[in-house]
Parts: C-alpha cells; sequence; structure tokens
C-alpha cells in the first residue's frame, strides 16, 4: 500500500496518524514492513536519514518519539534557535546579593517583585523597568550588529551608547553595501543587456539569410514563414504558453481580448494591448537603423532592402535593454538648439559671477576692518567690482539676446520666458551689494578713486558718471515737465511777463538736455 | 516795471518754500511737502519814500534741497540778481552746507553784483530749544560779514523779519540800478509819439 506516501514524508496531521493505528505499511524504499504510518515515518527519517542528523541518536532511546512531529526534546531543536541565549558567557554579570542588590540605574532594591536582572552587555543589575532594550550581542556580550547576532536584553546606558546610536533609532552606513549592490546590478543590466543584442543579432542575420536564400524562389513566401519561426525558436526558449496565465510584465490575466505573445529575445509571455505596450512588432530595418553599431549580415546582397519585411516581436523589458542608451548617446550627438547653446554661456557667466562675489564681498570686509586708506585693498576691490560688472553687463547682453531670438517651438518659448525671470532676478540680486559700495566706502575720497579706476566701458564715461549724467538727465526732464505746466498755467492766467521769464527758462532747459544726450550718446535712455 | 531774478539755495527742509509763501502769500503750511525741481514764483513790492516809492518786481526761483537736484541749481543761479542761502537755525548740520553754498556762488557766478543774503530760518523754534543744539548766531553773523553777504534770522511761520530781507534786498537793487531807472523813465515820462510808422513797403498787406 503506498498511496500515501508522499504524504508520508513530510506530513504531520493527526488524520494520518490514526489511519496508520489500524493499518500494517511497507517501507517504499526497502521494503520492510512497519506497523503504522508513525513508525513508517521514523523508520524512514532513521534509517534512510530523510530527516536531520540528531534523528539517528534518538532512535535508540525512544522508538515512539517522532522527529517530524515537533516535540523534539529541548537539548536539540530549540537548543540550536537559543544557541546563543544557552553559551552566552556568563562571567561578567554581577552576583546578586539577597537583599542588598539594588538597581544600577534607580537605585531600589530588587526583589522577585521588580525583577533581578543582569545587563547582558555590562553585566550590572537592573530592575526590570531599567533593562527593557533587545539589542544584538554575540556570545561574549559584546555589541554584534550581524545577522549572527542574537537578540539580548539590555540597559539603558549599554542600549544608547553602542556606535551609531541616534534619538531616532541606530543609523547604520550602508553607502557601501548599496555600492556593491549597484554595482553588481549594473553588470547584470550590462550582461543581460549584451546578450539580448547578441540574441537580437543571431535573430536578424538568420532572417536576412533566409531572405537571401530564398529571394529568387517564387515559393519564397510559403517558404520564408516557417523558416523565420524555427529560427526563432533556436534562438532562445519559448515560455510555455499553458502556464502563463497572466502578462509578464504588466500582470494582467490573459484571456479572450488578452492574447499571448512571445518575445523573440527573452522567450517570456507577454500581451500585445495597446495601452500597455508590453511588446510590439517591429520591422527588422527598424530595428537596424536604431542599432547600427551592431554588426549585421551585409543588406547589399539582398535584392532590395524593402523586401526585408519581416517583423520581430520584443516586449517592452528587452527594447529598452538595448535601445535605451542607443537613444541617449543618439540625443547627445544632436545639435543643441540655439537657446539652450546661448544659454550655456549664460550659465557660465552666471559660474564666473557667483564665484567672484564671495572674493567681493571679503575684499570689502577687510576694507571695512582694516583702514579704509589702505591703497592696495582699494585697488584690489576696485578691480574686483570692475570684473563684476563687466561680468554683469556681459550677462545683461546675453540674456537680452536671447530673450529676443526666434522660439520654434511652446517649450522653447517656455525656456525662454524662464531664462529672462531668473537672469533679472539673477542681475538684481548681484547688483545688490555692488550698489551698496558707496555708503561702505568712505563717500568722498575712497569712492572717486574706486570709480575712477574703473575700466571705462561705456562712450568714454566711467560708469559713476554715466550714472551721474543719467541722473541729471531724468531731473532735468523732470523740470521741464514742470516748466511747462507753469508755462501753461500762466498763459492760460494772462501773466506774460512771467510767462516770458518760464520760457527762456524752458529753453535753458532744452539745451542742457540736449547737451546731456550728446553726452551720452548710446548710453542714454 | 524793474524786474528782478531772485534764487533760493539751501539745504533740505530748512524752509525755503515756507519763506517765499510767506513772502508771496503771505501763508504758512505747517505741513509742505518737500519741493520738486524748482518752483517759479513772482512778487512786487514796493520800496518806501527813501527809494522813490519804486515798484520792483521779484520773480523768485524756489530750488529744491535734496541733493537728487542739486544739478539743478546752476542754471537758476547763473542769471540770478539775488541769491537767498537759507539754513536752520536749529540744525547744525545747515550751515556748513549754506556755507558750501555761498562759495559755489562766488565760485560759479562771475557777477559781482550778485547779492548773497544769509538767511536762518525757523526763529520760531529756536526759542523753545536749547541753545547747545542751535546754530551759532555769531559764527553765521561772523561768516556773513567775512564773505560780505546780507544776514538775517527770520521765521517764515510768523513771518517774522521776512519781508524786510526782501525789501532789503529790493533797496540794494535799486540803489545798483538807480542809474539805469532814471535813464528809462525820463523818455517814457516825457513825450508819447503819435505818428504812425510808414507803412509804405511792399511786404506789407495793409496799404
Amino acid at each position: 500500500m503506498t498511496e500515501g506516501d508522499g504524504r508520508l514524508l513530510g506530513s504531520e496531521s493527526p488524520i494520518n496518524e490514526n489511519v496508520g493505528h489500524s493499518q500494517v505499511v511497507t517501507c517504499p524504499v526497502c521494503g520492510k514492513e512497519v506497523k503504522s504510518l508513525r513508525k513508517l515515518n521514523a523508520h524512514l527519517d532513521n534509517v534512510h536519514g530523510f530527516n536531520d542528523k540528531h534523528a539517528s541518536d534518538v532512535e535508540s532511546s525512544r522508538e515512539s518519539s517522532v522527529v517530524g512531529l515537533n516535540t523534539h526534546p529541548q537539548d536539540t531543536t530549540l537548543g540550536s534557535n537559543n544557541k546563543g541565549k544557552i553559551k552566552m558567557k556568563t562571567a561578567h554579570w554581577k552576583k546578586p546579593v539577597d537583599g542588598k542588590s539594588v538597581c544600577f540605574e534607580c537605585g531600589h532594591k530588587l526583589n522577585a517583585r521588580n525583577g533581578l536582572i543582569n545587563c547582558r552587555k555590562c553585566g550590572e543589575l537592573f530592575c526590570l523597568n531599567h533593562c527593557k532594550n533587545a539589542i544584538k550581542l554575540n556570545e561574549s556580550g559584546e555589541y554584534d550588529t550581524t545577522t549572527n547576532g542574537i537578540w539580548f536584553k539590555c540597559c539603558n546606558t549599554c542600549y544608547t551608547s553602542r556606535e551609531g546610536y541616534n534619538d531616532f533609532g541606530l543609523s547604520k552606513d550602508v553607502t557601501s553595501a548599496f555600492k556593491r549592490i549597484r554595482n553588481t546590478k549594473n553588470e547584470d543590466g550590462e550582461l543581460i543587456s549584451l546578450q539580448l543584442e547578441n540574441r537580437l543579432l543571431r535573430l536578424i542575420n538568420g532572417i536576412i539569410k533566409i531572405n537571401v536564400r530564398h529571394q529568387y524562389s517564387i515559393l519564397s513566401a510559403l517558404r520564408i514563414k516557417p523558416e523565420i519561426s524555427n529560427l526563432e525558436r533556436s534562438i532562445v526558449e519559448w515560455k510555455d504558453d499553458q502556464v502563463a496565465l497572466k502578462c509578464d510584465i504588466c500582470s494582467q490575466p490573459f484571456g479572450l481580448l488578452m492574447r499571448k505573445h512571445h518575445c523573440r529575445l527573452c522567450g517570456l509571455v507577454v500581451c500585445d494591448r495597446e495601452t500597455s505596450r508590453c511588446s510590439s512588432e517591429i520591422p527588422v530595418l527598424n530595428l537596424m537603423s536604431a542599432a547600427p553599431d551592431l554588426a549585421f549580415e551585409n543588406v547589399e546582397s539582398l535584392k532590395a532592402i524593402s523586401q526585408l519585411s519581416a517583423d520581430i516581436r520584443a516586449c517592452s523589458s528587452c527594447l529598452r535593454y538595448v535601445f535605451a542608451h542607443r537613444k541617449l548617446q543618439f540625443n547627445k550627438t544632436l545639435q543643441l538648439p540655439e537657446i539652450l547653446k546661448q544659454y550655456e554661456n549664460l550659465h557660465n557667466l552666471e559660474m564666473i559671477v557667483v564665484n567672484l562675489l564671495p572674493r567681493f564681498k571679503k575684499a570689502l570686509e577687510t576694507l571695512h576692518d582694516n583702514h579704509p586708506s589702505e591703497k592696495n585693498a582699494v585697488h584690489n576691490l576696485a578691480h574686483l567690482r570692475r570684473k563684476l560688472l563687466q561680468n554683469l553687463a556681459l550677462y545683461d547682453k546675453l540674456s537680452k539676446r536671447i530673450v529676443q531670438l526666434e522660439v520654434k517651438s511652446e517649450a522653447e518659448n517656455k525656456v525662454q520666458r524662464s531664462i529672462a525671470l531668473h537672469a533679472s532676478a539673477f542681475i538684481e540680486e548681484k547688483m545688490l551689494p555692488l550698489k551698496k559700495i558707496p555708503e561702505v566706502l568712505n563717500p568722498t575720497t575712497d569712492k572717486v578713486e574706486v570709480t575712477k579706476s574703473s575700466d571705462l566701458l561705456f562712450n568714454n564715461l566711467t560708469i559713476a558718471e554715466v550714472k551721474k549724467y543719467r541722473e541729471e538727465l531724468m531731473v532735468l526732464r523732470e523740470q521741464k515737465y514742470l516748466v511747462e505746466n507753469m508755462l501753461n498755467s500762466a498763459a492760460k492766467e494772462r501773466r506774460f511777463e512771467e510767462a516770458i521769464s518760464l520760457k527762456s527758462n524752458l529753453l535753458e532747459i532744452d539745451m542742457n538736455i540736449n547737451d546731456l544726450e550728446t553726452k551720452l550718446g548710446d548710453e542714454g535712455f | 516795471m524793474l524786474q528782478f531774478k531772485l534764487v533760493l539755495l539751501g539745504d533740505s527742509s530748512v524752509g525755503k518754500s515756507s519763506i517765499v509763501h510767506r513772502f508771496v502769500k503771505d501763508s504758512f503750511d505747517e505741513y509742505r511737502e518737500s519741493t520738486i525741481g524748482a518752483a517759479f514764483l513772482s512778487q512786487t513790492i514796493k520800496l518806501s519814500e527813501q527809494y522813490d516809492e519804486q515798484v520792483l518786481k521779484f520773480e523768485i526761483w524756489d530750488t529744491a534741497g535734496q541733493e537728487r537736484y542739486k544739478s539743478l541749481a546752476p542754471m537758476y543761479y547763473r542769471n540770478a540778481n539775488a541769491a537767498l542761502v537759507v539754513y536752520d537755525v536749529t540744525e547744525p548740520g545747515s550751515l556748513p552746507k549754506a556755507k558750501l553754498w555761498v562759495d559755489e556762488l562766488k565760485e560759479k557766478v562771475s557777477d559781482d553784483k550778485l547779492i548773497i543774503c544769509l538767511v536762518g530760518n525757523k526763529l520760531d523754534l529756536a526759542a523753545e530749544k536749547e541753545s547747545s543744539s542751535l546754530v551759532d548766531e555769531s559764527e553765521a553773523r561772523e561768516f556773513a560779514k567775512d564773505n560780505n553777504l546780507l544776514f538775517h534770522q527770520v521765521s517764515a511761520k510768523t513771518g517774522e523779519n521776512v519781508i524786510k530781507v526782501f525789501e532789503e534786498i529790493g533797496e540794494i537793487l535799486y540803489l545798483q540800478n538807480k542809474d539805469k531807472i532814471q535813464e528809462s523813465k525820463k523818455p517814457a515820462g516825457s513825450n508819447v509819439s503819435l505818428q504812425r510808422p510808414s507803412t509804405n513797403d511792399s511786404q506789407s498787406c495793409c496799404v
């Protein structure tokens, strides 16, 4: 009677036991007759070694004991689980003295009620309340955070003083472990992609060969199909259709509308839904042009490339493995749009300014701390300031040029707008410390020197002069407006004498405005 | 009627506009806004009998004291006949600024007939304050004397001395221009030409 054999080996169900009591069973291995299932189990375990090694010494002592039923005496099974607890060395444990021992932390007398525990780490005696924490230790009571460590109770001090402890728990630096895992994963990925490329290459070359062989045959269409499908199966073993109940990528169950397809590169069964695109049929020619670096068979031997009309079905994951990095490489070689090229320059300028500013501030501080009339410091400061101003002027120019570029798409338009926004904010922010300089420096002497020594940037005028002239021009234009109003009201009220004076003044203002405008030239408004 | 151009200079908020308004409109505004650019006002005064009751007209340019408008001032003091350089007697910082203005006037204006009058304003406030926080009157007077300036302390609020300043300037101007005045008076007062000018030229349309 062997019907129950398969189950007997591992099963401990009481039903089997009951059945076994009434019948005689034979051992499936040696044919020996045993009185019950229980005994057969024991026999199999002991004689034929179906159980662990401890079983053998049990047999002699207790015939009825069943190893598989978890009733094994403590010294073997439990012992292996709690190995650390038993083997823990207790040399460092403090011996309790009846009625005298006190908790190392709270100082209460220790007795049976509040507990009497040695901290497994430091060995001091504690009450239950102050030895609650669990940490991993090795046999000799040292910290052990690896998997070999076993959980032990310990006091608060030992709990908080271990390495890496903080208020939120234990922090462990796992960067190196992560790096290792990442590297192996990367290597795996590369291997997979190499393998897939290899398969793709063989597949395509095979298809080309088949096409070449049959290119002059009338029945080519009939013959090529089965040959290709044979080739496909020889490249990679296809997963069994019957086992596949759901798509290997999107995990949707297959059905009438969810047809099964095999990926020709990995052999997995995937769906072909429009929405998930788990797999798709791609013309061979497209695949070849997408991966031009692979060594495909010389296509010229084919009558016409257009004859190569075969498709290859591949799943999305394989496509990603093979083509993602190629697409990236391809995109990298594409020329940047004009706006991005310009932005790169702009960005470089920005970096220069950002790097210069701290130096400028530092120079300003030293000048402020030390004697302000120190020639060298002033010169240095002026030099830095000039440099900054030049760069900012360039930055401004460049950002304006970017804004004026013609955009080809909505996306570029967006980029352009944000560049403009960013640039104006940047200039405003970075110009602020430069504007402050006259206040910081001695306003009468040093300021003059700083501006005088700065390069001639605009129209043979220093920046300070341009600023001054612009200011004057603005004031003059305000005044002109005022005088014009006064003149109007004077004429209206028939105060002609006043009107004459005002008119002459207006002429004078106009003359001054003209003067300033010619002086400023391009730098006017 | 004689016209004279007069300009007011001085640090901001010393009361230049208030003095002018007291003189021109005889009014005072506790919360006057600061002047933008330069304001133009005119006023006529009649001198006393001593000066032939001569009527003078002042065209006054009241400049703004703020630093921003400093560049406007030269345009107005260049052809001026008189300049009032105003400081605030309760604000010691304003006198040095006034001195700077005087120096600038002496340097830039070639006309040696230019009358400069140093005016300390806000005299009414001086009574309330401790003398230590006031401008030293003697210092101002000394400076005025050294530079050959007229000197007055006024209060635009109460009107004290304001008219007097302008009258004194007017008197000096009258004395300076006395000869001219009398010359111009003579022909104007004696004959009136009734002869109509000839229209016998081809340019004119009415024959």
